[in-house]
């Protein structure tokens, strides 16, 4: 399996998208570590972070190209959008996979040892890094490093 | 210096939060066998988990994840190779979809 590395970085507030991972129909791609924190001086305010699944990829900022860590694998299949979105995408009821609340000062990471996060091989589909809520509307950049 | 809360027998992951006040503190993670949630491990929260003697693994205690349709399973009805109502289960009677059980 290879890796490769996704990351945006985006305003936080109330249900706004930082990054997707959008699957493709050939492969599963599996979230193996998350890396959050403030793309700028931070305060004191907290950002309430979740992983959920969605049908419909919205309409992204911008797009990232996952860059693979061994350059002698092939380009990935799947792909990134980054945040700020201006249609969202389509997220599923009750489809949330990780979630985490810290303060902005905080810096969170998590790394999975066993089986990562996974998004199912449909195209269109995928996992979506969204803050459900804050108390500002700083920038913050997110990191992952996913296989498939 | 690292503050480890809690330890896992068998952890599925590892948070690592850096705060400037309480330092670093490491947080086991476990991941729920059915919807695959990767939740914290927190003993003495009081929040209810299960654990699936089929899957032999923790469940993250929501009620659609009482009856075992495995996540390997539930991602292939997501991707539509699978049908849903020909998931065999345990603990609960099936009625064609993931959220409604019968006990």
């Amino acid at each position: 399996m290879a890796t490769y590395t996704g990351k945006g970085a985006a305003a936080v507030g109330s249900s706004l998208t930082l990054l997707t991972l959008i699957s493709s129909t050939s492969r599963r791609p599996e979230i193996r570590h998350i890396n959050f924190g403030a793309a700028s001086t931070p305060a004191d305010h907290y950002i309430d972070m979740d992983v959920s699944r969605f049908t419909a990829v919205g309409t992204e900022g911008s797009g990232w190209t996952p860059v693979a860590h061994d350059p002698a694998d092939p380009a990935s299949s799947s792909d990134c959008g980054v945040g700020a979105f201006s249609v969202e995408p389509t997220y599923t009821a009750s489809s949330s996979v990780h979630g985490w609340s810290c303060n902005s000062r905080t810096c969170y990471q998590w790394f999975a040892e066993d089986k990562g996060l996974f998004a199912p091989a449909t195209a269109n589909n995928g996992l979506g890094i969204r803050s459900v809520s804050s108390g500002s509307s700083a920038s913050h950049k997110v990191v992952i490093h996913f296989r498939e | 210096m690292t503050l480890r809360r809690a330890t896992a027998t068998n952890r599925n992951g590892l948070i690592i939060l850096d705060d400037p006040e309480t330092g670093i503190v490491e947080i086991d993670t476990l991941q729920c066998v059915h919807c695959g949630l990767e939740f914290p491990h927190c003993p003495g929260s009081g929040k209810i988990r299960g654990f699936c003697t089929r899957c032999n693994g923790p469940t993250c205690g929501c009620a659609k994840c009482g009856e075992c349709v495995p996540m390997e399973a539930q991602l292939e009805i997501l991707e539509g190779t699978r049908n849903p109502t020909a998931v065999t289960v345990c603990g609960g009677m099936r009625l064609g979809v993931i959220d409604k059980v019968v006990k």
